[in-house]
């Protein structure tokens, strides 16, 4: 303590004595000599922001007053993953027709006028694992819109017409799914990483226009119960005062309480699946998607695996692959690797590029020299410093807003983490070691397991005359 | 005097849906208070804090008051490849041996300039010439793998193929040295450089939302950072305005060209830019963002920075700050550094003048995608009280709730969806409505059906139900907008930049409260007009594409691929072309 004083007053006189004489002190010469304030931030603890209500529905409140507004999003633990076999598109279309064909005693159009009149709106989806009903309104119109936002969540009304013409339109769009060769590409990976799986069935106009009323109705029934949904609310509002309106708005709502329908896992496959390759004759370009098995949410490897598709592609222009196939090579504009970690089924991880139909089979191969680089010698010590940088860096964005805050609690709800999940993410991520990044490689980037798809004009992309490369030499080549 | 016309018309203000809330209490229900602290520093650059709650995050953006509006004929996409360029760093940033990237840099000019003088030399025997290379290549097996290669296989062509190459053709092996030369030189200069230091070094830093948007008006860098690391921001952006190199200039060159060749491909792109020259004239705002394709490849470095001397002058920008961040402390950095960036003599784009016209003007072109109808108008100056008069109409008609929609997509059914918006430019701002019509739809039927809810505006008196609630629209979108970091400094920015106050936009909502019933009327009568406006029409069909116009010149130098384009940049188009 004595030391500290004396050192506090030394400092004090010197400050003194020097200010006045003392010119303007010159900017470090570069911004590695920038010292950093240290950063003061703690995630937000679950427990403080979470309500349950009676029937079982989970929410998340975060007042902020700063805004005469407030948003809410309820995250159903639904999506594509439980359409029922040949009614692919039945998740889709009934989150797309939920506000929209109408709720309550609103027909579609009465509704989407009153919404209008208030500035508020209700818009609702669904993807794989998930479905979003979400809305915002003005804080003054609050009550009236909370009473149309349960309204939409418990009695969508399904209007016939309004039905017919979304799935129609749906329908119509469906043909032109497969047109991009990155959607191609990803929903084949798909169906070679998951094979029989709800997962890697795809909508179709065919699917879609099969469906009728009633698949809505009992998807809806089945689906939106209070145990599959979590709410998150932010914005100008008093917690106690929302929580009464919430349990008046949805207090009536019962239904199971199955949280999350189980769905068998993918089997893991220990051996390379091969190549694919969609021959699509007109292109000029070639797009190449390598494919693993990845993660689920929660999973131990996430940390390890997040570092490693940093350093691997999808952290910066430094990256392995980034530099190798495009910096270095010039070979692809488009370039680059990402990985998603879904609830109850595992995901894939991903790497991606795009370059010149006679260059994918050399693309490829500095893409697989690359990987097993990373897999013998792991990251160097810079490389894994930067990335754990930028990774720690940046996980404070995930709460800068309170609908950020709101929302990242409600995910991390919605996917079964617990509630230490955020607090030692961090730390996690400080833990991994070059070791880890090296295993991580191995396993979701190495050959074993891998399936690699290309879209592009088959008799180009086969072989490379000017590099003396061939697909072939990677895998066995099927094609479609 | 606009403040004064405000005051007063706020008396006189029609209490509609908006005067109450659910509750029936008598107040605005979008009032809210946005804390800005503005700061001019010494050098006229402009700095606006917006402090709020949250995590230790900061959204950073700089905005510059310059966009493809200040370009010169034959110069046109200049000021999106400087853009670019300004990712390339500086004599600190991005480069291993600062004094070796300035001489390779000033030979690579000195070569371009003599290939320039070589390509006119060879004259019309070119793409010829380049087929017989080819041609020959293939002849004998030989491949070219490296710019090394490219002087060795000329000689030896012109050894051994004295049939295919005369001797006349002398100037164009020569051509083919300097290209070599030139492939080397650039691969030397890459060997030299620390790739995307400026942009690593924000990643590292925790940096999201990295980027950087040309449009018409303006130019903008954006970042947002942890707030521990404001003072990075204001170093590597003092660095860059300070300092700029804009190495790899023509790999670069040919990452924008990239660009435009996507939007050229965009089964819509020729007829929008087509359409855009026709609305504008002669006015600059009628060329693209991206340029035209043949000035892109004049430009060279010594355009960007005569650009970057005449018009990034710190008066002509302004720093933008919102989040966990006090504004004394930014204000000092800010000094610190951004305040040390040396005045420049600046050009002032003399404010071009739209010629009257007489009549309308009208354009129809084919295309293989949905036809379409598109009308626009001249509108009044962005800062004018008529200007956000037009706002409140572009509500009335747009959206499911609109009359456009309502008119067209419902009572008709001949069309799938409905566009009406206020086009904000510095110098000539645009009224816009447009349809996409379903396939065997009447396409004059459709004009006629838009002009009519047009017209309908300038004879009839909006209901006050229907205006409130076109108001509360434009309340609820500037609330909304200013829900996150980015679209704060993105509204805050714009509004300095292309307003001259950043107010203008965050207090639209307020402002509009007063508008009336009348007032739509007598703006809407003064505004939709035939004369002077333009009418375009998409026609579903093959067209007639025109024979290439050029060859590209670089067929033969082996690939020196752009490798830098930024993950997720996009030009920010706010104009007329979609």
């Amino acid at each position: 303590v004595t030391r500290h004083r004396l050192f506090a007053s030394a400092a004090l006189v010197t400050v003194f004595l020097a200010a006045p004489a003392l010119p303007e002190d010159a900017p470090p010469a570069h911004p590695r000599d920038i010292k950093a304030p240290a950063l003061d931030f703690q995630p937000p603890d679950p427990a403080h922001f979470r309500l349950k209500l009676a029937n079982g529905l989970t929410v998340f409140l975060v007042p902020d007053d700063s805004l005469p507004s407030v948003r809410m999003r309820a995250y159903v633990r639904t999506g594509t993953i439980y359409d029922p076999e040949e009614k692919e598109g039945l998740a889709g279309l009934t989150f797309a027709t939920l506000r929209a064909a109408g709720a309550g005693d609103l027909e579609p159009a009465d509704l989407e006028q009153k919404l209008d009149a208030l500035a508020a709106s209700i818009e609702a989806d669904a993807s794989e694992t998930r479905a979003t009903v979400e809305v915002w309104t003005p804080s003054v119109h609050l009550d009236t819109v909370l009473d149309m936002f349960a309204n939409v969540v418990m009695h969508p009304r399904f209007e016939g017409e309004r039905v017919k013409r979304i799935q129609e339109d749906s329908a119509a769009e469906a043909k032109n799914d497969e047109d991009d060769s990155s959607v191609l590409a990803t929903r084949r990976m798909r169906g070679v990483l998951y094979g029989d799986h709800p997962l890697a069935r795809f909508r179709s106009e065919e699917t879609l226009k099969a469906l009728t009323r009633n698949d809505l109705l009992r998807f809806h029934k089945k689906n939106l119960v209070p145990g599959r949904v979590v709410l998150s609310v932010s914005g100008r509002f008093e917690r106690e005062a929302m929580a009464a309106k919430l349990e008046k708005a949805f207090g009536s709502w019962k239904g199971s309480d199955e949280v999350w329908p189980q769905v068998e896992d993918p089997v893991e496959r220990t051996k390379p699946a091969g190549i694919l390759v969609i021959d699509r004759p007109d292109m000029s370009a070639a797009y190449i998607e390598l494919g693993h098995l990845g993660i689920k949410a929660g999973s131990p490897d996430e940390a390890a695996l997040t570092l490693t598709d940093h350093i691997w592609g999808s952290g910066s222009f430094t990256s392995r692959v980034v530099s190798r196939i495009r910096t270095d090579e010039g070979l692809a504009y488009t370039c680059g690797s990402d990985f998603d970690t879904p609830p109850v089924v595992s995901g894939i991880v991903r790497t991606y590029m795009q370059c010149g139909a006679a260059e994918a089979s050399y693309a490829l191969k500095l893409a697989l020299e690359e990987a097993k680089r990373l897999a013998d010698s792991g990251p160097t010590p810079d490389e894994l410093v930067a990335a754990k940088a930028a990774v720690i860096g940046r996980f404070p964005s995930r709460f800068t807003t309170s609908t950020d805050r709101a929302r990242a609690l409600a995910e991390a709800a919605l996917d079964g983490l617990p509630d230490d999940y955020y607090p030692r993410y961090r730390e996690r991520i400080a833990a991994v070691t070059a070791d880890d990044v090296k295993a991580a490689a191995a396993k979701y980037y190495g050959m074993n397991g891998l399936s690699i798809v290309v879209v592009g004009p088959l008799a180009t992309v086969r072989r490379s005359v000017t590099r003396g490369t061939s697909l072939d030499e990677f895998g066995t080549v099927r094609t479609e | 005097l606009r403040r004064t016309f405000i005051v007063l018309a706020l008396g006189l203000v029609a209490m509609g849906a908006w005067a109450g809330d659910d509750n029936g209490n008598d107040k605005d229900p979008f009032a809210f208070s946005l804390d800005v602290k503005e700061k001019v520093l010494d050098n006229g650059l402009r700095v606006l804090v917006a402090p709020r709650p949250g995590a230790p995050r900061v959204a950073c953006a700089v905005w510059f008051r310059v966009g493809s509006v200040d370009e010169l004929p034959g110069r046109t996409g200049l000021a999106h490849c400087l853009e670019h360029m300004m990712f390339k760093g500086t004599h600190r940033i991005g480069v291993k041996d600062a004094a070796l990237g300035d001489k390779l840099d000033a030979q690579l000019d000195a070569i371009w300039a003599r290939k320039k003088g070589q390509i006119v030399e060879v004259g019309s025997e070119l793409p010829k010439l380049r087929a017989q290379e080819r041609a020959f290549l293939g002849s004998c097996g030989r491949m070219l793998l490296a710019g090394e290669d490219v002087a060795q296989i000329a000689s030896e062509a012109a050894f051994l193929g004295t049939k295919v190459f005369r001797p006349e053709d002398k100037p164009y092996f020569e051509l083919r040295e300097t290209e070599a030369e030139f492939t080397r030189l650039i691969l030397e200069e890459r060997k030299n450089d620390r790739k995307e230091e400026l942009w690593d070094t924000y990643v590292a830093a925790g940096g999201t939302n990295l980027n950087a948007f040309t449009t018409e008006d303006s130019t903008q860098y954006v970042v947002t950072l942890p707030s521990n690391q404001l003072e990075l921001f204001f170093w590597l952006e003092a660095d860059r305005l300070t300092d700029p190199v804009f190495r790899e200039w023509y790999p670069e060159r040919d990452v924008v060209k990239e660009e435009r060749r996507n939007d050229e491909n965009a089964a819509d792109g020729p007829f929008y830019e087509a359409l855009t020259g026709v609305v504008f004239g002669p006015h600059p705002y009628a060329h693209p963002i991206l340029g035209w394709t043949k000035d892109l490849d004049e430009l060279t470095p010594r355009e960007a920075y005569e650009f970057f001397e005449e018009h990034y002058s710190p008066e002509n920008a302004t720093c933008v700050l919102a989040g966990d961040v006090d504004p004394e402390k930014a204000f000092a950095l800010a000094a610190r550094y951004l305040g040390k960036v040396p005045k420049r003599k600046t050009r002032k784009t003399l404010v071009p003048v739209e010629p009257t016209c007489p009549g309308e003007k009208r354009f129809q072109q084919e295309a293989e995608t949905e036809p379409r109808v598109e009308i626009y108008w001249r509108a009044p100056d962005p800062r004018s009280r008529e200007n956000d008069v037009l706002g409140v109409i572009a509500t009335l008609l747009s959206g499911e709730s609109g009359r456009l929609y309502k008119k067209v997509v419902e009572e008709e059914t001949i069309a799938t969806s409905v566009d009406a918006s206020l086009d904000q430019h510095r110098y000539a701002a645009r009224f816009h409505v447009g349809a996409r019509a379903k396939p065997d739809s009447d396409l004059d039927k459709l004009e006629s059906d838009l002009d009519e809810e047009v017209t309908a505006l300038t004879t009839n008196l909006v209901p006050p139900e229907e205006l409130e609630r076109a108001k509360g629209r434009i309340a609820a979108d500037v609330v909304r907008g200013l829900e996150d970091l980015e679209g704060t400094t993105e509204r805050l920015g714009q509004g300095a930049t292309l307003y001259g106050d950043w107010r203008s936009l965050v207090e639209r909502g307020k402002r509009v409260r007063s508008v009336t019933a009348e007032e739509v009327r007598a703006v809407a009568k003064k505004t939709f007009r035939k004369a002077g406006r333009t009418v375009g029409v998409l026609v579903r069909g093959p067209g007639e594409p025109e024979p290439a116009e050029e060859t590209k010149e670089d067929e033969l130098t082996p690939q020196v691929h752009p490798h830098s384009s930024r993950p997720g940049h996009r030009t920010g188009n706010k104009g007329v072309t979609k």
